[in-house]
């Protein structure tokens, strides 16, 4: 018992890891750079603006730079590339007949590993048997492998801001020795950097000793980066805005989120019960043949049809029935300017008015599986043996229906919805779309949209951890309610 | 079981209800508190708000606000002043509201998405229109027109000739103008502001500086900033002179006009100067805790140099507030909604007729809609999508109940300054040839996609402009629909339905090219693709196939960039005139990632027309020029113009002053602006 409870604790970490490793990669490998231009117009259509240019290098190198993204993913090969490697990497580079989106990747590629050759960088710029064109090349890449990043906090050391200082006049200097086209003073150019390397070439390890280059091969990567935050528990900020970290911004969200389907999933338990038993009492009777058919329907209807049905014909221009309060169709709350001057209690009422159907929209589809699997559970039960001995003592008919029935049909109600209790971090991103509530599943989802790496990293070390430790505790549950089952 | 006592039954059963009933007593009592507290609150707002609003409360006119006068040395009287009054703003609006006029409620409107951040260098266009509403310009233009300027942070703007032929443009600021302070409570817990940030600054010339000095530092490249840096290229000097005063140094270009070596700046030097904005640099240049972020004494220049300025301003904390210095106020952002409120210290108390503006942002397009119906929103784009559910909403009994109430809806049609195209790779072998082109486009019927598809929500352009500005040539019509003319040139370009498939294709060097091609769109959009759809059936019809890819936004925004598309489907929003066709059209850019050029249009006449517009300054000569370019366009149909949007302003009846300043010719003699000012609208009370 003990044993098996050990190895299955050392395990979790290594499953997670392994997680990570296959998530980290399939996401880094997915295409695309996480920024847009094209706008949606008021009309809803794709529009773009004369006024956004064409940027250099320097446009997304500063958020490269910051979330590690100049780096390759698990190993760094780029210490040990040798000068021809090189300088065939900037010959290709050169091809004129290459597609944009390929010249475009290429600059990025050997803008990346500037830093890693910079020394071969400064041989091919000072070969005199370089062309011009070549050289030119050179130059703009040493110079992207030389330009550093300053130390960005909300108050930085004495020692940060003195590193800022250096390294801002630095890359000023380097900025300006970029060459233009065909430039006469490229010979200078190229002699200055020369100077800067040799001055600054201990200081930033422009020509590593094997140890540090296998120090590089191994930790100066993406995935070593990212596991050096992870298992501090700093799981990185919002792509956009990096005052809101990853957990703050799930935490805020987490109200929504769990109101939307803790409360659904409570009243879809005690309802399923009562229809549940309703129904198997009052066998293949009408009662029992119509609720039938209605939770058949509903078990039929998707989501993205009842939701909208809910909105248009429900909510709109309509009052709560019996009483003159509007039906609202979407947010968690009224506006924040009437919400904030509400008494706690007419908050509750607020928010429970607002989620009337957001609740039904969520709950119908379970509540339509789990009343029909009561019901069956329930008939069941009462066809046992037990059941009848019970009739035959004369107990009476609440009392079995309680104690001997409900008790027994349970396990299998309670397993069913159980395995719904996973769902609660997804979130609904249907229901929350078109009810305009912020929660888990549109952030997650639009996290995707954006390819914003931390949060949707999160979500996938947040839910594999979940669910390793849901089955963890579900095995143990099993030897508890099995005394058949051990775990030895 | 042992049977419990009566007793202690009854005496268990009587502690437990009094127990429930002390922690009633409490709930009740802290209810009571929580109303008492929050009534103190509410009174306390009410009285910050009165307090604040002082000036305001007594009814607006323009004589309350006049200057107080200071020595203004570098005022050269004698040179004339580039700004022209407003007439519309200092005369007819006051007129139009009345004696007694006070700004009262809230503009309610909508946006789809959640913007990123609210950084002044954000691409996203709203985010640029809200900084717009809280931040002031050197110029701003003349209530009506086109490229004419009114003062607004500057009162004179003079132009000075140096001796090395350059133009120095002068900026004299307005006395009395101030950055409002920032509000605590508007940031995260974690960001604890030094007093410094919580009292009001002067805004003077080094905020205009920083300006400058942002968009052009080389380590800031953000989109936004990177056209502009472009455009200052020709800046040669940026000076502040004192608090209120600084000047622009333009380089003067030696050029051939009329067979005469004259100097002169660009065209566009003069709007770009009129246009510059300022930077809150009492909130920019600081750590919060009060220090600044770079030492900005050594050098000069710093905030145009340093690289880690530059970084520490991108990331910078204060991203998700706007200092605000304009007609209106922020007053916070949260996850549902962006509000401001009106500035009752700015200068002209005309700038802003409500109290407030509250802009929520909504998943999608339909929430809006439905949003507008419920009576939660003031005004309403109406799109073609919605106007079938808009008709039958006018029928329905809610409607009716709005209109007893005072709600009825108003519509106002109005030309939009966007259209919608196609667009053909010119690197493609299919698309090179401009003949081909013609004929795809005579092969769309495009009147009948505007009957069908955009129901009369759309018109037919010829060349791509605004049709109320001088560069659109009315002279040219739309290609006509002509599907057996179309055949006719594809077949004397060498396409024949070869295989028997009913595909066209040609003999080429390389082999056989089949005219089939991708069709690239943005598929969340219902119009968008119904027109997709449209297309591929009518070129399907004269022998081409055109496979429909529809695609999200980020894979759009990369094909684009990347030039990997045959063809798309994409809208161009158009700036104010002067048009600037570089960007779009001139052959340098045709093979730049990400360029605005994405089609590779190349055309050596269109190069030197743009050369030739860049410092063209008469206006007759400007327009022949522009009409030039649209001949071109006319002939060489590098995009097929689908349409230009001619959307459905709807407003309930209490917005007031919502018409097109080029309808009222009588208020405003010569405008030519034709989209609704939403910046004079007010609220009437019911």
């Amino acid at each position: 018992m003990i044993a098996y409870l050990l190895r299955r604790l050392i395990l979790l970490p290594i499953t997670l890891f392994f997680i990570i490793l296959v998530n980290f990669v399939i996401i880094n490998l997915a295409p695309g750079e996480p920024t847009t231009l094209t706008e949606i117009s008021t009309t809803g259509e794709a529009v773009r603006r004369g006024t956004q240019a064409v940027t250099g290098d320097m446009r997304y190198l500063q958020f490269r730079e910051f979330y590690g993204l100049t780096l390759p993913i698990l190993f760094n090969p780029w210490p040990f590339y040798s000068l021809k490697t090189v300088t065939n990497e900037i010959k290709e580079s050169l091809d004129a007949s290459l597609s944009i989106e390929k010249q475009d990747e290429l600059r990025l590629k050997i803008g990346d590993q500037a830093r890693f050759i910079m020394d071969k960088l400064l041989h091919i710029m000072e070969d005199p048997k370089s062309s011009n064109e070549m050289k030119e090349k050179a130059v703009r890449f040493f110079i992207r492998g030389g330009v550093r990043q300053a130390v960005v906090s909300p108050s930085p050391t004495e020692e940060e801001k003195i590193y800022n200082e250096k390294i801002a006049k630095e890359n000023y200097f380097l900025i300006q020795q970029l060459p233009e086209k065909n430039d006469p003073n490229l010979q200078k150019k190229i002699e200055e950097l020369s100077k800067w390397y040799k001055r600054s070439k201990e200081e930033y390890q422009f020509e590593p000793t094997t140890w540090q280059k296998l120090r590089m091969f191994f930790f100066e990567t993406r995935f070593f980066r990212y596991m050096t935050r992870v298992v501090t528990l700093d799981f990185g900020t919002l792509r956009n805005d990096p005052n809101k970290s990853v957990i703050s911004e799930v935490t805020k969200r987490f109200k929504y989120s769990l109101t939307l389907s803790i409360i659904p999933l409570l009243l879809t338990v005690i309802l399923c019960q009562l229809f549940g038993f309703f129904m198997a009492y009052h066998q293949n009777t009408i009662s029992d043949l119509s609720l039938n058919l209605l939770f058949l329907l509903l078990y039929a209807a998707p989501i993205f049809v009842v939701a909208p049905f809910l909105i248009e014909k429900g909510a709109l221009h309509n009052n709560f029935p019996g009483t003159s309060t509007p039906i609202p169709i979407g947010g968690f709350s009224s506006p924040e300017d009437l919400f904030s001057k509400m008494t706690s209690w007419e908050r509750i009422v607020d928010i429970l008015l607002h989620l009337a159907l957001p609740f039904m929209a969520v709950m119908y589809g379970s509540l339509a599986a789990q009343t029909r699997l009561t019901r069956t559970a329930v008939l069941e039960v009462m066809r046992q043996d037990y059941v009848r001995t019970a009739k035959a003592k004369g107990v009476s008919s609440w009392n079995i229906m309680v104690d001997h029935v409900g008790r027994n049909a349970a396990i299998t109600i309670v397993t069913a919805v159980a395995s719904s209790f996973g769902a609660v971090l997804g979130g609904s991103l249907i229901v929350e779309t078109l009810f305009d509530i912020n929660g888990f599943g549109k952030f997650f989802y639009d996290a995707v949209i954006n390819r914003d790496y931390n949060v949707i990293m999160f979500s996938a070390i947040s839910g594999s951890f979940l669910a390793l430790v849901g089955y963890f505790i579900a095995d143990f549950l099993y030897m508890w309610l099995d005394p058949r089952v051990t775990l030895e | 079981m042992r049977k419990e006592s009566f007793i202690f039954s009854l005496l268990r059963l009587l502690v437990s209800v009094a127990i429930l009933l002390l922690l009633l007593l409490l709930y009740w009592s802290f209810s009571l508190m929580e109303t008492d507290i929050k009534s103190i609150k509410s009174a306390i707002e009410q009285l910050t708000s009165t307090v604040h609003d002082l000036p305001q409360s007594a009814p607006l006119s323009n004589a309350a606000q006049v200057p107080k006068k200071r020595e203004r040395n570098y005022i050269q009287e004698a040179l004339p002043n580039l700004l022209v009054d407003d007439l519309f703003y200092d005369n007819i609006l006051p007129e139009l509201l009345g004696a007694g006029f006070k700004p009262e409620g809230s503009l309610e409107t909508a946006v789809v998405g959640k913007p990123d951040n609210l950084h002044p260098l954000s691409s996203w266009y709203n985010v640029n229109v809200w900084l717009a509403l809280c931040n002031v310009a050197v110029s701003h233009p003349t209530f009506g027109y086109f490229e004419s300027y009114s003062p607004n942070a500057a009162i004179k703007v003079e132009a000075r000739e140096t001796e090395d032929h350059n133009i120095e443009y002068w900026i004299h600021l307005r006395e009395g103008m101030y950055w409002e302070p920032l509000k605590q409570d508007h940031f995260p817990s974690s960001v604890k502001l030094d007093p410094h940030f919580l009292k009001r600054h002067p805004l003077t010339a080094h905020d205009f500086k920083l300006g400058f000095d942002v968009i052009m530092n080389p380590f800031i490249e953000e989109s936004s900033s990177a056209a502009l840096k472009l455009m200052f290229d020709d800046v040669l000097e940026f000076k502040v002179v004192d608090d209120l005063t600084f000047y622009v140094r333009w380089k003067g270009h030696l050029v051939e006009i009329d067979s005469q070596k004259v100097y002169r700046p660009k065209y566009i030097a003069k709007n770009i100067t009129m246009g510059l904005t300022p930077l809150a640099s009492f909130v920019y240049q600081f750590y919060p805790d009060g220090k600044k972020i770079i030492d900005d004494t050594k050098e000069p220049d710093p905030y145009r140099t340093n690289s880690s300025f530059a970084q520490f301003f991108l990331q910078h904390w204060a991203k998700n507030v706007i200092p605000s210095c304009g007609p209106m106020r922020f007053e916070g952002m949260s996850d549902e909604q962006i509000r401001f409120s009106r500035n009752p210290n700015y200068y002209s108390p005309y700038a802003c007729l409500v109290e407030k503006r509250n802009i929520t942002f909504k998943p999608i397009e339909d929430t809006i809609w439905q949003g507008f119906k419920q009576g939660a929103l003031s005004f309403y784009s109406l799109t073609p999508e919605h106007l079938f559910d808009f008709e039958n909403f006018l029928k329905s009994d809610a409607y009716k109940k709005q209109e007893k109430n005072g709600e009825a809806i108003h519509e106002l049609d109005y030309l939009f300054r966007s259209f919608t195209y196609l667009g053909w790779n010119q690197t493609n072998p299919l698309f090179s040839n401009y003949r081909v082109r013609q004929a795809l486009t005579l092969a769309i019927d495009r009147k009948r996609i505007i009957e069908q598809i955009l129901k009369e929500m759309g018109f037919e352009i010829a060349t791509p402009f605004y049709p109320f500005s001088k560069a659109y040539n009315p002279a040219l019509k739309p290609y006509p629909f002509d599907p057996i003319k179309a055949k006719r040139i594809l077949e004397e370009e060498g396409f024949y339905d070869r295989s028997g498939t009913g595909v066209l294709s040609k003999e080429t060097p390389q082999g056989p090219l089949n005219f089939e091609f991708n069709l690239t769109y943005f598929v969340k959009n219902p119009t968008s693709k119904s027109i997709c759809e449209f297309v591929s059936t009518a070129l399907r019809e004269i022998g081409i196939k055109c496979n429909l890819n529809g695609v999200d936004i980020a894979d759009l925004t990369k094909l684009f960039e990347d030039k990997n598309f045959d063809a798309y489907l994409l809208a161009w929003a158009l700036a104010n005139p002067p048009e600037d066709l570089r960007s779009l059209w001139h052959s340098s850019l045709a093979k730049e990632k990400g360029s605005p050029n994405s089609i590779g249009f190349k055309n050596d006449e269109v190069d030197r027309i743009i050369e030739e517009l860049t410092y063209e300054y008469d206006p007759a000569r400007r327009q022949q020029l522009f009409f030039r370019f649209g001949e071109i366009f006319y002939k060489e149909v590098p995009y097929t113009l689908i349409h230009a949007s001619k959307p459905t302003l709807l407003y309930r009846d209490n917005i007031q002053n919502v018409f097109l300043p080029i309808d009222r010719q009588d208020l405003i003699p010569g405008a030519v602006v034709s989209e609704p000012d939403d910046s004079i609208f007010w609220i009437k009370k019911r």
